[in-house]
């Protein structure tokens, strides 16, 4: 059996894994971009202030000492499902008889003067953060474009080298899709304790270049403010482009069934370039989560290897992390003014939390702080188990968990 | 593959276990003399590992379960939680980056944060001891180790499902 896997991050290699545990008679020809070795995306931030050095953030396991699989550093251009072919930039193709995309997302950029300035980077991958880290050199102020989980993170690591810091997002507060607006209040807070600057509600619109460097960046709101280094950080899109004439489904991303296949028979995709059904607010939304990767690839390995196997309910916000020196740990539902749902609140010193029920079903939460057992309760939102009448004493559970 | 069992019907709600790991648990310059005030007397005294909760029942003894599918190995971004050669789910202290994934994802509530160390704490079922901590330090046998090999499948389902209580 002939498999072709593009991209070379989570989603492909779990599924390269189980493809390679379930069939010995496979022959499997893997598609990166990336020169490998693979590496942990969410820890390139790490790079920048040398707090993990490359070879700390590679996969702990790396599948090349398998001769069954064969690796091509290229980029797919184009896919023929009439063919079963895919084609690279070199000018070569592949045939397949099952398909994997899993090419993810990359950095949206904004569309505003001076983006080309030299000073102002994309930083999604191992290249760029490395390109980064050279830039940092002699740098004295930074601005991040994107106050979201990946720029928050990349400004703290950035911070940590001693340079000025500015985070620019245009939302109404930083951490949009992790937080509501008393816990990203709570954090810029930290954050700014810290020395760090934060501009919510206002966006950028101007990149200032002399001679082609960068400067500085011009505001919305009017203000202006100078660096010499550039984060855009404005968010991903789905890598689909090269499946624009493949007649492979896509709405936002890549649309496919639980069992991880798309319009097109014997191509699968997973990860990042996919759009899931959000098993809480039960809409097919884009979501760029780890875990969410991690089970769609597993899921069309299985199947792509002839053992059915469903996707798990899936959810587009399932995150947890630590800033400003604050856990936070956020799924479901965030935030919500409707009166069909009861929402609950705690605080205690720097501890908050956040529940938010559909009737007797818990379909939202965030615990900043206090952390602990949190994933009990991530579960009954994923599971949308109904609690009857233990929802008054889980409620409690919970809240008066925060004064022991 | 070993599995610890537990009855939550014999457990006393003692606290033994949740000691004797802790001890098991003292830092690596303290091994030779594993004690309890080795243990509390660490400038960072170790974690406990698993928890004597409130049940349905009476108090029992919560504990890692070492999963099949396990969502603490799924969620976490940096390869720390892994599999070792028999079966059991651990966590790679150097390369956890404090994340608190594992947390955000185990369904048993039994990853805890060592907020000093900045990173994840959870069982590792004593690789370097013959029997594991607390199911040798519980004086009732509310703990015990199992062999799910060897056990019928229905029976090692329903151990499965009812182990950890
Ligand atoms: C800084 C940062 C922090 C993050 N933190 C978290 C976190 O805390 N928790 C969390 O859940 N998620 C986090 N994420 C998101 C997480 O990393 C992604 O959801 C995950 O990497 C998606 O994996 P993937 O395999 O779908 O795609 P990606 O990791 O995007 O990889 C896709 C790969 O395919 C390659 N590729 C693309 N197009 C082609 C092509 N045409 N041909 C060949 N190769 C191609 C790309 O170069 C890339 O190597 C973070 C991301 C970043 C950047
Ligand atoms: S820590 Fe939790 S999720 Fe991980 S193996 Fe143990 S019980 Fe399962
Ligand atoms: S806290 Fe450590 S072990 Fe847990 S998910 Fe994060 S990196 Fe992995």
């Amino acid at each position: 059996m002939r498999y072709v896997i593009v991209g070379g991050s989570i989603a492909a290699t779990t599924a390269l894994n189980v493809i390679r545990a379930n069939r010995p008679d496979a022959e499997i020809q893997v598609v990166a971009d990336e020169a490998m070795p693979f590496y942990y995306r969410a820890l390139i931030p790490f790079l920048l202030d040398n707090s993990r050095i490359v070879d700390d953030i590679l996969f702990t396991e790396q599948p090349t000492n398998d001769e069954r699989v064969h690796f091509h550093h290229d980029q797919c251009i184009g896919v023929d499902p009439g063919k079963k072919m895919i084609g690279l930039a070199s000018g070569t193709t592949c045939s397949y008889d099952k398909l994997l995309l899993a090419a993810g997302s990359s950095s949206r950029i904004p569309d505003i003067p001076g983006v080309a300035s030299q000073g102002v980077f994309t930083l999604r991958n191992m290249d760029e953060a490395l390109k980064v880290r050279e830039a940092l050199q002699g740098c004295r102020n930074a601005v991040v474009i994107g106050g979201a989980l990946a720029g928050v993170k990349m400004a703290e690591a950035l911070k940590r080298t001693g340079v000025h810091l500015t985070v620019v997002e245009q939302r109404s507060h930083i951490l949009p899709f992790i937080a509501d607006t008393e816990t990203a209040r709570r954090m810029s807070n930290k954050l700014c304790e810290q020395g760090m600057e934060i501009h919510s509600n206002d966006s950028a619109k101007e990149i200032l270049a002399t001679d082609g460097q960068a400067t500085g960046v011009r505001l919305a709101s009017g203000k202006t403010i100078s660096a010499d280094l550039i984060l855009l950080m404005a968010g991903v899109r789905p890598n689909v482009e090269f499946l624009a004439d493949s007649g492979i489904d896509i709405d936002q991303a890549v649309l496919t069934d639980r069992e991880m296949q798309t319009s097109v028979v014997d191509v699968y995709a997973a990860g990042d370039m996919v759009q899931i059904h959000d098993a809480v607010i039960g809409k097919d939304v884009v979501s760029a989560l780890w875990g969410n990767a991690v089970h769609m690839g597993r899921t069309a390995g299985f199947n792509m290897s002839g053992i059915k196997a469903l996707v798990p309910p899936l959810l587009s916000s399932f995150n947890s992390t630590e800033i400003g020196g604050l856990p936070i740990i956020s799924a479901g539902l965030l935030h919500t003014d409707s009166s069909h749902y009861a929402v609950y609140t705690e605080a205690q010193g720097e501890n908050y939390r956040k529940l938010i029920f559909d009737q007797d079903r818990l379909v939202g939460m965030i615990f900043l702080g206090d952390v602990s057992r949190a994933g009990v309760y991530t579960n009954l939102i994923r599971n949308r188990i109904s609690l009857g009448e233990r929802k008054d004493a889980l409620v409690r559970e919970i809240m008066s968990a925060l004064y022991y | 593959m070993e599995v610890i069992y537990v009855q939550a019907d014999k457990c006393l709600g003692c606290k033994t276990c949740e000691i004797e790991c802790r001890i098991a648990h003292a830092e690596e310059n303290h091994a030779e003399k594993k004690t309890l005030l080795a243990a509390i007397s660490q400038v960072r005294p170790p974690k406990r590992r698993l928890f004597v909760e409130q049940g349905e029942i009476g108090k029992t003894p919560v504990i890692c379960r070492h999963c099949e599918e396990a969502p603490c190995i799924v969620d976490c971004i940096s390869g720390s939680i892994y599999r070792d050669e028999q079966g059991f789910v651990r966590r790679k202290k150097e390369r956890c980056m404090g994340c608190w994934s594992c947390i955000m994802a185990c369904p048993f509530g039994v990853v805890v944060r060592d907020a000093e160390a900045h990173i994840a704490v959870k069982c590792d079922h004593c690789p370097d001891l013959e029997t594991p901590a607390c199911v040798a330090g519980c004086p009732t046998r509310a703990l015990q180790l199992v062999d799910v090999d060897s056990l019928p499948l229905e029976r090692r389902k329903e151990l499965l499902l009812k182990k950890g209580g």
